[in-house]
């Protein structure tokens, strides 16, 4: 059940993406959020999703893969949609009872779950191209000018690894646990909302227990290696900049450059259905 | 009560091809109030397969009968299983998580929603089978418990169920030597006090060879020897060529044997009764 959820997984092949600097692809899917939010009509939208069709076809990771991704936040999403298709004035479409679809909401009901889906499509193509390790890595090197205004670059990467190094082991935790309990006769599959939130206790408290315990472990073993925070460690694999790195910038830039210019309306199109 | 396994196999994803089949065409059969045990190098699927047998999984092919309920039919209903077949996995102590022993020990039965007077009395009933004083330890944290003692109270949870078959997954992994005895001894005594049938998953041939009437051998998820202990570890050779040794008894006979001493190793499964062929040989030679 746990396993289904492919967001914020990465997806193993060899693409020109999957080869970029982990640097790069932070850098991109930041600005790539940003832009997002600078588009107002639906030229802008076809030009973010044409840029992003690009790079997912670039990056090899099948269409199926990122909308198996969706599927947990295909409720937040329907959410938002009705939520805002109900709740703008302009002249009424479709009448519900107290309720009625205007133009205006229809508008901004698809303008916003398309945005959504942009921004979950874009960044989650950073998790599916990067290696976990290379993303810490790559936010270690970005946060590393901020340590001058203390900014604890190195224990914030660190713990993000130690955070998803211990993903599969909690995990497996649970299954045990549940498997343990159901044993005792314990049933999670049942009951209604309020049974079935209850029947999770014998499950939390011992995951609970069982981090702690993981944790307390983990920092004894790290402090018996002698661990002691970033100051001169050194990596196994160095961060190195190459000409493809360079030329993802170049793109980058012209890629921000082009929404925000678009959408102040300074091209020469008209906007389309701006909202 | 009697449990049957006909030509079980498990895989994971099955079909697919990344297939990988754990378990592949077991049979075999745990007599009523008989010490079964399991043996088989990490990886085996020791593991895999005491959970089939209380329907935590399910085999990909073959059927298990428990008395005379096929339980891999799916017109069983699992709680009732579960109530018969109690399962102890390894490190049963991290599952523990009410505020009291007693009411950890209880929420098994509680499960089943019997009345709170048969809770209480299966649940001191538990205790005193593992040797936990009720008095003492019933109010108290299980988490201030130590290490033999909790595990000792998570036993005694599946104990509150009456299961009359008992699986123990690696009951006595990481004790110390005087609390692993202790914990073995309390297994024997459960099924000489309660008649309840013992499978026992285990590393450690000296348990096996004191404790069970038969052994199931297990090699990637192949069931390869099976018999009495004394049948099992008469073939070392074997033995060794899946990663398992001997009882320590039985190998310092063998030890012997190759050094010239005529002492017949059958029948010497525990160390007290190499001692006594020792001893018996030593005064004939003399």
């Amino acid at each position: 059940m746990i396993r289904d959820i492919t967001l914020g997984q990465y997806y193993d092949a060899d693409s020109v993406i999957h080869r970029l600097d982990p640097r790069v692809k932070i850098v991109a899917a930041f600005v790539y959020l940003v832009m997002i939010f600078f588009v107002r009509d639906f030229i802008g939208y076809l030009f973010v999703g044409a840029v992003l069709a690009a790079v997912i076809i670039a990056s090899g990771v099948p269409l199926r893969f990122i909308a198996r991704g969706m599927r947990p936040i295909m409720f937040i999403l329907l959410f938002t949609f009705l939520i805002n298709i109900f709740m703008y004035r302009g002249a009424v479409l479709v009448r519900l009872g107290p309720l009625s679809i205007t133009d205006n909401g229809l508008k901004q009901a698809v303008f916003i779950a398309l945005r959504l889906v942009l921004l979950i499509f874009g960044t989650s193509l950073l998790t599916y191209t990067t290696k976990p390790m290379a993303l810490t890595d790559g936010i270690e090197s970005l946060l590393r000018p901020l340590r001058r205004i203390g900014v604890p670059a190195h224990e914030i990467a660190m713990m993000m690894s130690i955070a998803l190094r211990f993903i599969p082991t909690l995990l497996e935790e649970t299954d045990k646990i549940m498997k343990a309990q159901q044993a005792r006769g314990a049933d999670f599959e049942s009951g209604n909302l309020f049974q079935r939130a209850k029947s999770l206790i014998p499950l939390l408290i011992p995951l609970f227990v069982n981090a702690f315990r993981i944790a307390m472990d983990l920092a004894m073993a790290m402090e018996a290696r002698c661990y002691r925070g970033g100051e001169g460690r050194t990596r196994l694999h160095p961060m190195k900049y190459r000409r493809s790195d360079a030329a993802a910038y170049v793109l980058l830039i012209l890629f921000a450059v082009l929404v925000i210019v678009q959408s102040r309306g300074l091209l020469p199109i008209p906007m389309l259905w701006e909202v | 009560m009697r449990i049957e396994v006909r030509n079980i196999s498990f895989s994971y994803n099955p079909g697919q091809p990344d297939e990988a089949k754990i378990l592949d065409g077991i049979s075999f059969a745990v007599e009523s109030g008989t010490f079964t045990g399991i043996i088989g190098h990490t990886g085996s699927g020791k593991t895999t397969l005491v959970q089939q047998l209380n329907g935590l999984l399910k085999p990909s092919s073959g059927t298990i009968l428990a008395g005379d309920a096929d339980i891999t039919s799916g017109k069983v209903p699992m709680a009732d299983i579960r109530r018969k077949i109690g399962l102890v996995f390894q490190y049963p102590e991290y599952q523990l998580f009410e505020e009291t022993v007693a009411e950890d020990i209880a929420f098994g039965p509680r499960n089943t929603g019997m009345p709170e007077e048969e809770i209480e009395a299966r649940t001191r009933e538990a205790m005193k089978l593992v040797g936990l004083e009720y008095e003492q330890f019933a109010g108290r944290s299980p988490f201030e418990l130590s290490g033999g003692q909790k595990r000792r109270a998570a036993i005694a949870g599946v104990l509150a169920m009456k299961p009359e078959v008992l699986i123990m997954d690696e009951p006595a992994a990481g004790l110390d030597p005087g609390a692993h005895t202790a914990i073995l001894e309390m297994i024997e005594n459960i099924r000489k006090e309660t008649g309840c049938s013992i499978i026992l998953v285990s590393h450690n041939m000296d348990d096996i060879g004191r404790y069970c009437d038969q052994v199931l051998v297990l090699d990637h998820g192949r069931l390869v020897l099976s018999g009495t202990p004394d049948e099992v570890f008469g073939r070392a050779g074997e033995l060794a060529s899946y990663g398992l040794g001997l009882p320590s008894g039985r190998a310092l006979i063998r030890r012997m044997q190759a050094l010239g001493a005529a002492i017949p190793e059958e029948g010497i499964l525990t160390e007290e009764q190499a001692a006594d062929a020792i001893e018996a040989w030593w005064k004939e030679k003399r």
